[in-house]
């Protein structure tokens, strides 16, 4: 089932749900906090907003547009 | 024959039977006739005749031993603290909810999980979490085991937590170390209020969080009141069979 993400100038809207992107809350296996997002694989991101660390993968279309590069999917979410 | 008076009759020496036969005078609006009325008749015009009205009755209670017995046989009046309990001390007596706190709330499941997967994250376990399981309110901890159970595959695992059964759009709740070992527990110690659960950093890669030093905080929405679904998934460095050997997730109410 295809989930359709809208973006929004600092966010994104997905599932009657609205996110703000938030840096506040990733960090890499050195305790030091990274960017914004943290591709997991070649199908998924994890995605800092606030309401939490948000899952995102390919299945996800944004703007009704499918991609299948994950750096991808992560620059159209991230550039509104 | 000759005459004789009522008062010569034999005595009957038993009472009114259904078929004895009285002698009636039946008045006619002009004179009398004589009938005949059993014995059927009388007892049926008493028994549907009115009885003592409440509260005329007179004589002892406890002469009518029937009701004496039915009324030895009830509670005495409730009591608090005499005969019946009080709990922590407060009454139950009365009308009205009676909150008692600092309870504690479970969702266990012991089912062995167990999943070939290849380097990348796979959901592995799916736990729904009825509506009112727990609630809006207390301390949360969760444990989950979990591990390699052949091949020499590192392996992280993260929890989440989600509306549906899908890692897709699901929020992430806690992110253990990289394994090397066979088995570990994945525990975080936790603080549920207003449906919101606030924990270590949900990406601070650790198996425990009982460390060292200041780190931030999450805070990853809980709605006690609706099903959810809590998903643990793995990520092997290669490819391997990895389990879950069980979860438990508590809450001790406030």
């Amino acid at each position: 089932m295809n989930h359709n993400i809208t973006t929004t100038e600092n966010g994104f809207n997905f599932q009657d749900e609205s996110y703000t992107f938030s840096t506040t809350q990733l960090f890499d296996e050195n305790e030091n906090i990274i960017e914004v997002d943290s591709i997991t694989s070649t199908e998924s991101v994890l995605i800092a907003t606030d309401k939490g660390v948000i899952y995102l993968d390919l299945s996800c279309t944004i703007k009704d547009v499918e991609y299948t590069d994950i750096n991808l999917f992560v620059e159209a979410l991230t550039n509104f | 024959m000759s005459n004789i008076k009522i008062s010569q009759l034999p005595v009957k020496g038993a009472n009114l039977a259904a078929a004895d036969l009285l002698e009636v005078s039946e008045f006619t609006g002009t004179g009398y006739v004589s009938k005949s009325i059993t014995g059927q008749e009388i007892i049926d015009a008493a028994s549907g005749g009115g009885g003592v009205d409440w509260g005329d009755i007179t004589g002892t209670l406890s002469s009518q031993t029937d009701l004496q017995t039915a009324l030895d046989a009830k509670q005495d009046d409730l009591v608090s603290g005499t005969n019946i309990k009080t709990i922590n001390g407060s009454s139950v007596l009365g009308s009205g909810d009676l909150v008692v706190g600092g309870g504690m709330r479970k969702y266990v499941n012991t089912t062995l999980q167990t999943a070939s997967i290849t380097p990348g994250e796979t959901l592995v376990g799916s736990y729904l979490i009825p509506s009112n399981t727990f609630v809006s309110n207390g301390s949360f901890e969760f444990l989950i085991k979990a591990g390699v159970s052949s091949g020499s595959s590192s392996l992280q695992a993260k929890l989440y937590i989600n509306t549906s059964s899908t890692l897709t759009g699901a929020t992430l709740i806690a992110t253990s170390t990289n394994n090397l070992g066979a088995y570990f527990n994945f525990v975080r110690n936790a603080i549920l209020s207003s449906n919101v659960i606030s924990l270590l950093g949900s990406t601070f890669q650790t198996n425990i969080d009982y460390i060292n030093g200041g780190y931030s905080q999450s805070t990853v929405a809980f709605d006690v009141t609706a099903n959810r679904y809590f998903l643990v998934s793995f990520t092997p460095s290669q490819p391997t069979t990895a389990e879950i050997r069980g979860v438990k997730f508590v809450q001790y109410e406030s």
